[in-house]
């Protein structure tokens, strides 16, 4: 028979007399349920002795609150129809490389495989990976070491914490990308003509055959690896368009690849390397979903000013804003809201005069004034 | 890391709400341990989940919910520290307990999801039930100080805390997340 709850409750308050204490155990002992409760009854009562410090915020009124800040991520229009001079600004923010299916080493460490669809992960240095539709990022747990290396295939967009002491390094392929923090993508869909485009911060890249064949590009270059080696720098301003296919190459390349794919499918679970396979062969879907892809990121839509300012404040510890710098209510802007404030500040420029001042603190900036241009 | 669980994804925005309501709390909690100012701590839970809600509509949870906002919130905690890092948020002890936080560690939030629902079990005790209960735990009375403000013995007072926690064990109980 089960013992009185409060005689359970004197044994785990270590109050209970010996032969309570008998009683409870031969109870516990009787079926792997008892001990089931025991245990849970013992669960309940030591985290009740913590409740006097739990904090309890009312999640209705925090609730409302977050959905005031969010709010105006839900635009008044969406989305417009797209204006090219800002889509270029958006790019700015972004580093496109190509590379080459790699080999997962089978090594302890954490991997991820993105399906039909984009994922978002974050990594242990809170850098941000957002994973395109079939593609694979690996590394090990917690980044221990000299640097933060990642390995990945398809296609990913990195946004890398900035770390100076650490470099953050993904190696794809035929081609190793280092950076120490900035917002750059890889894509290794198109396998046979990787390129890599800065469009913000620097960028080191560098074969894997020979790391001395290392390129470093600044803001608004580009290069393109062919077949081994790099081709020349590019400088550039406007975002380039896609690079028409190479058809001659295809033939060497796939061979390498199969090659290589092989040995994937002895390290990796069945699914993936099948997966992969299939990308690669039909070129043509991969680069649809690219496009589609990039679209999205260049989505723009319709905010008003002054909620949109209020938002930059809010979401920018980095951002401020003088008092007067309030436009009439009934004024537009076409942002993407959800990018960096540099480019977020880009597309305010497009329409109106903005008048920016270093503020306080390191690497902040102050709106002194905005006025319709 | 191979799950053959279906990803976690946010389908609308009352899936938000949800998640929102039942995480806000522990996640506050476990922040707080660090931060040591429930006004900064509530801030970086509202930055964790203004990024979710930032790419809610793409987000796929290979882990579990709770293993990716302990992780979303330990990593916006990180990052809020580093951006003030000309105002001191935590102490030194705890910026190394911070640093050796692990990645990937259900157990971290674990504790403050089961006293979440502790609190929200108790709304379903009787009144002199809860009371006495909510008197011996939250107020951390002992129970001869219970018995003399209420007026009854020592004895009922126990019986009182531990039919509350059997209770309240049973009302865990439904909920399939909190034991496993």
């Amino acid at each position: 028979m089960k013992p009185e709850s409060h005689i359970l409750l004197k044994c785990i308050r270590n109050e209970a007399t010996a032969s309570e204490l008998q009683t409870v155990q031969d109870w516990i002992e009787l079926s792997p349920d008892n001990r089931k409760h025991y245990q849970r009854l013992i669960t309940v009562h030591f985290e009740s002795e913590h409740l006097g410090n739990y904090e309890s915020a009312d999640v209705d009124l925090e609730w409302n609150d977050f959905k005031s800040k969010v709010a105006f991520q839900e635009p008044i229009e969406n989305p417009l129809p797209h204006r090219k001079i800002l889509s270029y600004a958006v790019a700015a923010g972004l580093i496109l490389i190509s590379a080459f299916l790699f080999l997962f080493p089978a090594t302890q460490g954490v991997s991820h495989t993105s399906g039909d669809q984009q994922m978002v992960l974050n990594l242990p240095d809170n850098s941000e990976v957002t994973l395109f539709p079939h593609s694979s990022i690996h590394y090990k747990k917690d980044f221990k070491g000299n640097s933060r290396k990642v390995k990945m295939e398809g296609k990913a967009t990195f946004d890398v914490t900035k770390d100076k002491s650490k470099a953050f390094v993904v190696q794809s392929g035929a081609i190793t990308t280092r950076v120490l923090g900035t917002v750059f993508t890889i894509d290794a869909i198109d396998i046979n003509q990787p390129k890599l485009e800065v469009l913000h911060g620097t960028v080191s890249i560098y074969a894997n055959d020979n790391k001395s064949n290392v390129r470093i590009l600044k803001k608004g270059s580009s290069v393109t690896f062919n077949n081994g080696d790099f081709g020349e720098v590019i400088k550039s301003k406007a975002t380039p368009a896609d690079e028409p296919e190479e058809e001659e190459e295809e033939e060497e390349e796939e061979e390498k690849e199969e090659e290589e794919e092989k040995e994937v499918e002895e390290s990796e679970e069945a699914e993936k390397p099948a997966e992969t396979k299939n990308l690669e062969e039909k070129t043509e879907v991969p680069v649809a979903v690219n496009e589609e892809a990039k679209k999205e990121k260049l989505e723009l839509s319709l905010y008003p000013v002054n909620r949109a300012l209020q938002h930059l404040e809010d979401k920018f510890d980095n951002f401020s804003r003088c008092r007067k710098c309030k436009l009439d209510d009934d004024e537009n802007v076409m942002l993407n809201i959800n990018s960096d404030l540099e480019v977020v500040l880009e597309q305010f420029k497009v329409e109106y005069n903005l008048e920016l001042v270093p503020g306080k603190c390191d690497g902040c900036l102050k709106l002194e004034s905005i006025s319709k241009k | 890391m191979t799950t053959h669980k279906k990803p976690i994804q946010i389908k609308t925005d009352a899936d938000f709400e949800q998640i929102f309501k039942e995480y806000y709390n522990p996640l506050l909690n476990f922040i707080n341990q660090y931060i040591k100012n429930k006004e900064t701590s509530k801030e970086i839970i509202q930055i964790t989940f203004m990024k979710m809600w930032d790419k809610r509509a793409k987000l796929k949870i290979e882990s579990s919910l709770k293993s990716y906002l302990y992780r979303s919130a330990k990593n916006s905690m990180i990052d809020y520290i580093r951006k003030h890092d000309k105002i001191k948020v935590v102490s030194d002890e705890d910026q190394h307990i911070i640093n050796n936080l692990p990645d990937i560690d259900d157990d971290y939030l674990s504790p403050y999801i089961i006293r979440n629902e502790i609190l929200r079990a108790m709304e379903e005790l009787k009144p002199k039930n809860r009371e006495i209960f909510r008197l011996s735990k939250l107020e951390g009375l002992t129970y001869e100080e219970i018995a003399n403000h209420l007026n009854i013995s020592k004895r009922s007072v126990e019986d009182n805390v531990a039919r509350a926690t059997a209770l309240i064990k049973t009302i865990l109980e439904k909920n399939s997340k909190i034991f496993d």
